[in-house]
């Protein structure tokens, strides 16, 4: 009798051993890249150094830039590989849309608008010596209120408008309508303007202060935590919307509580980090390939392990470890995923994306 | 088997349409009908008309522009979504196209109203999974991936998560458009029986009218102007078949529920013999344009029987042995043409 | 006296540098007009009859580019076989600038009436121009390929001056010179020695017809700023090591040690941290990097925009532990600004080094000077 139950379940017990095999094999990765990305960087610091920086209290240089500089980044750069991944996972299942990105809802459009107003749109008069006394907090905000904004004005029209490539649609115009407009203020502004606000364009994980980072992770946690929750609406969407709500899903709930998650995970990251790219897209595809699987209770945990990884490499590139310059960690996510997708779409010929 | 009957589903002067801004779009006039646990229901009507509007409203995907719907005397709007997906399953005429999915997880999402708030898969929906498959004969297929299934395969597992979803109703929306003959009697078949023995209310609509007229409980026939329900024999008695096709051209058999094309009749002939070959000779015949006459004319032809396997055609000014049917009608063809 | 000075200068010249390029020339006080000695972007020839003046390499990157201007005195015979298209109508008129160096060196002849146009005006600094510009005598004419071409020809200056930030100026470039306005490249800002970025006032004195009161000018600056750099060297008892700049998130872009503040840094008697490195432009470290690096000066200067110690803590916390941060030696060149972003050290600092050094070598070197007085720096609170 016992022998029966065993053949009837669900899954054999090949699938359940690869699955846990990839699962352990990706948090290897990613508490060694962790490892890595501390102790290397753009300064070059002996590994028995970095060991006796983090043990000891020697207060070294060598210890502050470790302390300081390389741990909150580290934690940064898994925390953004984490939230952009997730959010991109969400996104592509809810639009059915393999292109689908994190900010396909314009939150990284209207996050650049609130950073553009703040850093261009003051132009060449300073700014009060209070606000300027907030430095980067000023720039979260307005980060935040303009994703925020547009976040908002995408729950309206979700509400508005049954059909969910409606959305998409809109939410891509509305992205280039705000682009637009950031473009007529870079027009009009000088150079160092200018190049502020470019730099704010390339990421950088590297800026944030420990008060910050503390914000980061708890608002990427709580988003973390929510989208546990959406796992088993995100499993009743696969099939689109009809057939999800024919088999109970509130619909429209449904896209308030993805469309709040993603936001919050993306919006806290643009805010802080400025905007990454492509790592939103491409993690989830990788995932798919390697687990072979469209269960979201797989997905979400696979795509957090390979986002973190993803992104501690990229950080690790973009050190250039051994030479004193550095590249902006934008493009870098860029360069080392697009050869690593096409390897990996090519080698699973069959694969078509999510749908 | 069939349990105590009771009725399941009724509609109530129903309205179904579309809203676009302000101005609704009432596709028919009110609608009432009912249906009985474990019957097997075929909706039918003109393309265009409604069936699947009237289908999905009564899923629940879309509101009613008017009129009740009531599930087990509960009207629909006192349902919670879970609570109606518990009752009613619903198969529409999209092609899921997932990838990386397999067909136990297709079945498992028609467990989606009783599982917990992660979707964890106990013991009991296992077994209402396996059950639901084993019913549909899929289960050879359970760990293959729906994209590499044939038509007739996903079809089937799509009505395998339907029961797995284990709802007393199941509506369909053209449940055989893209199958093969083969498929649409597997189909048909698995409805068939779970009407019969599980004592469900299918519900589906369909052009394939044969199939309709013989296998169904009860016909929801949806003409412009109204809704007649009934065993698809009243229907056939009532005339009501006739309704739906353009009288002009094509002629509807009440009697076998067989269509033919109306052309003018190129000659009578009379056939001589018995049998299933007679039967079949006079269906090639009637296709031809010909009547068949009751007494000896000429041009006549005789069935073969015993051991000669040729059809003799009698002509004016011939005899001629033809060894298939279809070479005696191209020769019946021919001789209309040649002057008398 | 004077033979004495010429020999001091002399000897200067050959002894200080900071790398590679301060060069070794023979000046003699009594050079002819025109002679330029330390500036390595233009040339003044004087012919027969017109002045050839050669803007060379005028824009980063470029090389083996010349271009050549013949300027002819008003009213007198135009020189045969010369290229119309090059010939600019001296002592100029109206002149449209786009730099507000071009600005505080014509204000210097005195020629500050010929302004008839600036992009930016929001960046002048001079408050007499500032007044004309509110009188709308001098026209805000946008911004490199946004150029109002409608208002230039309006104006229609003598000539345009504008600065190369690459090939593509030569776009826009050319469409000026299509509307026959004559437009002159000022490579000046890309002049690394602090001399010769000052020595471009000869070129306005050509422009001008004032070729003696720009190299007098000039003159008496070589003067002022080799006696201070004499100075310094012999009594300065160390060499203190400067931080500059400030991070843009967590790129850090380092002035390279070829460039101009280096010069004056070293002049000045400090050690700019990059001094031995050599770039064409600013290079991005890593602020890792710089960090370290940066635990070793002992004085901070040229912190962007910063007007105070919390501004620094904000943009970047960990700068707060800095030694240059914690024992207060911060100083910025925004002492001399305006309201609308005009700062003095960017309009007569390139004709007046010899004060930005004096500055320096002041706060670098308190204890030398009995007059603490800074023009355009400013310690940090």
């Amino acid at each position: 009798m016992k022998t029966d139950i065993l053949k009837d379940l669900p899954v054999d017990f090949k699938s359940v051993r690869n699955t846990r095999l990839i699962f352990s094999c990706l948090l290897l990765v990613v508490a060694i890249f962790l490892i890595l990305d501390v102790f290397l960087g753009s300064v070059n610091i002996k590994a028995s150094e970095v060991i006796r920086a983090i043990f000891n209290n020697t207060n070294s240089n060598f210890e502050t830039i470790i302390l300081k500089f390389r741990l909150p980044k580290a934690i940064t750069a898994l925390t953004v590989g984490v939230a952009l991944s997730l959010s991109g996972l969400q996104m592509q299942t809810v639009f059915r849309n393999p292109m689908a990105g994190p900010y396909v809802l314009g939150i990284s459009s209207g996050a650049s608008l609130g950073v553009a107003f703040v850093i261009l749109g003051f132009s060449s008069s300073i700014a009060p010596d209070s606000l300027k006394g907030l430095g980067n907090w000023i720039l979260v905000a307005a980060s935040w209120i303009g994703a925020g904004a547009v976040m908002l004005l995408i729950m309206i029209i979700s509400s508005k408008v049954k059909d969910i490539m409606t959305i998409l649609i809109l939410g891509i115009m509305l992205a280039s309508g705000i682009s637009a407009i950031v473009t007529i203020m870079q027009y009009f502004s000088n150079e160092t303007m200018l190049k502020a606000y470019v730099i704010w364009t390339m990421g950088s994980l590297g800026n944030l202060t420990s008060s910050q980072l503390n914000v980061l992770l708890i608002s990427v946690s709580a988003g973390v935590i929510l989208s546990l929750f959406s796992s088993k609406m995100l499993n009743a969407l696969l099939l689109g919307e009809n057939y999800a709500s024919s088999i109970g899903l509130n619909v429209r709930f449904a896209r308030v509580v993805i469309f709040i998650c993603t936001s919050i995970l993306a919006g806290s990251v643009t805010a802080f980090c400025g905007p990454i790219g492509f790592i939103g897209i491409a993690v989830p595809h990788i995932v798919r390939i390697l687990f072979k699987t469209s269960d979201h209770k797989v997905l979400i945990p696979g795509t957090i392990l390979m986002g973190g990884s993803v992104m501690l490499i990229s950080d690790i590139i973009s050190q250039l470890p051994g030479s004193e310059s550095v590249l902006p960690v934008n493009a870098v996510t860029s360069l080392i995923g697009i050869p690593v997708v096409i390897w990996v779409i090519l080698r699973n010929r069959k694969y078509s994306g999510p749908f | 088997m069939k349990m105590n009957t009771k009725e399941i589903l009724s509609l109530d002067s129903l309205k179904i349409g579309y809203v676009s801004g302000k101005n609704e779009n009432v596709l028919l006039p009110p609608l009432t009908a009912s249906a009985n646990n474990g019957e097997l229901i075929a909706v039918i009507g003109r393309n265009g008309i409604g069936k699947s509007t009237l289908l999905r409203t009564l899923t629940g995907l879309q509101q009613p522009l008017g009129g009740e719907i009531f599930y087990n005397g509960k009207n629909i709007r006192d349902y919670s979504r879970m609570e109606l997906a518990q009752r009613v399953g619903y198969i529409s005429t999209e092609i899921v196209k997932v990838s990386n999915m397999r067909v136990y997880d297709l079945v498992a999402l028609g467990r989606f109203p009783y599982t917990n708030w992660i979707g964890k898969i106990e013991m009991n929906d296992n077994e209402v999974i396996l059950d639901a498959l084993k019913k549909t004969s899929m289960e050879p297929f359970i760990r293959k991936f729906v994209s590499e299934l044939s038509d007739g395969e996903r079809q089937k597992s799509m009505i395998a998560r339907i029961l797995a979803q284990d709802t007393s109703i199941m509506i369909m929306d053209e449940p055989t458009a893209f199958l093969d003959i083969a498929g649409k009697y597997e189909i048909f078949h698995l409805m068939h029986m779970l009407s019969n023995q599980s004592d469900k209310t299918i519900i589906f609509s369909t052009h394939d009218l044969q199939m309709a007229i013989s296998q169904s409980d009860k016909i929801w026939l949806i003409l412009d102007n109204r809704l007649i329900e009934g065993a698809p024999e009243d229907l056939m008695i009532a005339g009501a078949f006739d309704n739906l096709f353009d009288s002009a051209t094509v002629l509807f058999n009440s009697e076998d529920g067989t269509f033919s094309f109306r052309s003018d009749t190129k000659g009578s002939i009379y056939i001589e013999g018995e049998g299933n070959r007679r039967h079949w000779t006079e269906k090639a015949v009637n296709r031809a344009g010909f009547t068949v006459s009751k007494g000896k004319t000429i041009p006549y032809v005789i069935i073969p029987s015993g051991n000669n396997n040729c059809w003799q055609l009698s002509c004016q000014s011939y005899v001629r042995d033809c060894s298939s049917l279809y070479e005696l009608i191209s020769c019946l063809n021919r001789e209309v043409i040649r002057p008398i | 006296m004077n033979a004495l000075k010429s020999i001091l200068i002399i000897a200067l010249f050959t002894i200080s540098g900071c790398g590679k390029s301060t060069k070794n020339v023979t000046y003699n006080p009594r050079s002819p007009l025109n002679e330029i000695v330390s500036a390595e972007r233009f040339s003044i020839e004087k012919k027969n009859g017109w002045t050839e003046v050669k803007i060379i390499n005028p824009w980063q990157g470029a090389t083996n580019i010349n271009q050549i201007y013949y300027l002819v005195k008003r009213g007198s015979e135009l020189p045969a076989g010369l290229d119309s298209a090059a010939i600019i109508f001296v002592p100029l008129q109206k002149i449209i600038c786009m730099s507000t160096t071009h600005i505080a060196m014509i204000s210097a002849l005195g020629e500050e009436k010929s302004i008839f146009g600036m992009s930016g005006t929001s960046f002048i600094y001079s408050p007499d121009l500032i007044k004309n510009v509110n009188k709308g005598l001098v026209m805000d004419v946008g911004y490199e390929a946004n150029l109002n071409k409608e208002l230039i020809l309006k104006i229609s200056p003598d000539l345009i001056m504008i600065y190369g930030i690459g090939s593509e100026s030569a776009g826009y470039v050319g469409k000026l010179k299509e509307l026959g306005t004559k437009v002159i490249i000022n490579a000046d800002y890309l002049e690394t020695d602090p001399l010769g970025r000052a020595e471009w006032i000869k070129l306005f004195g050509a422009l001008y017809c004032k070729e003696k009161l720009a190299d007098s000018l000039f003159k008496s600056e070589v003067i002022e700023y080799t006696k201070l750099k004499l100075f310094v060297n012999q009594n300065s008892r160390n060499r203190p090591k400067v931080l500059l700049g400030l991070p843009y998130k967590d790129t850090w872009y380092i002035s390279p040690g070829n460039s101009f503040i280096c010069k004056i840094i070293s002049d000045a008697g400090g050690d700019y941290l990059w001094k031995d490195t050599e770039s064409p432009v600013s290079m991005p470290y890593g602020i890792e990097n710089v960090y370290l690096q940066g635990m070793k000066a002992d004085f901070w200067l040229n912190i962007g925009s910063i007007n105070s110690r919390v501004e620094i803590s904000a943009v970047d916390q960990r700068l707060d532990d800095l030694p240059s941060f914690k024992s207060d030696n911060l100083y910025n060149n925004n002492k001399r600004i305006t309201v609308s972003g005009g700062n003095d050290y960017w309009e007569t600092g390139s004709l007046y080094p010899h004060l930005i050094l004096k500055d320096i070598a002041t706060i670098l070197h308190p204890d030398l000077f009995s007059d603490r007085e800074l023009t355009y720096y400013r310690k940090i609170y």
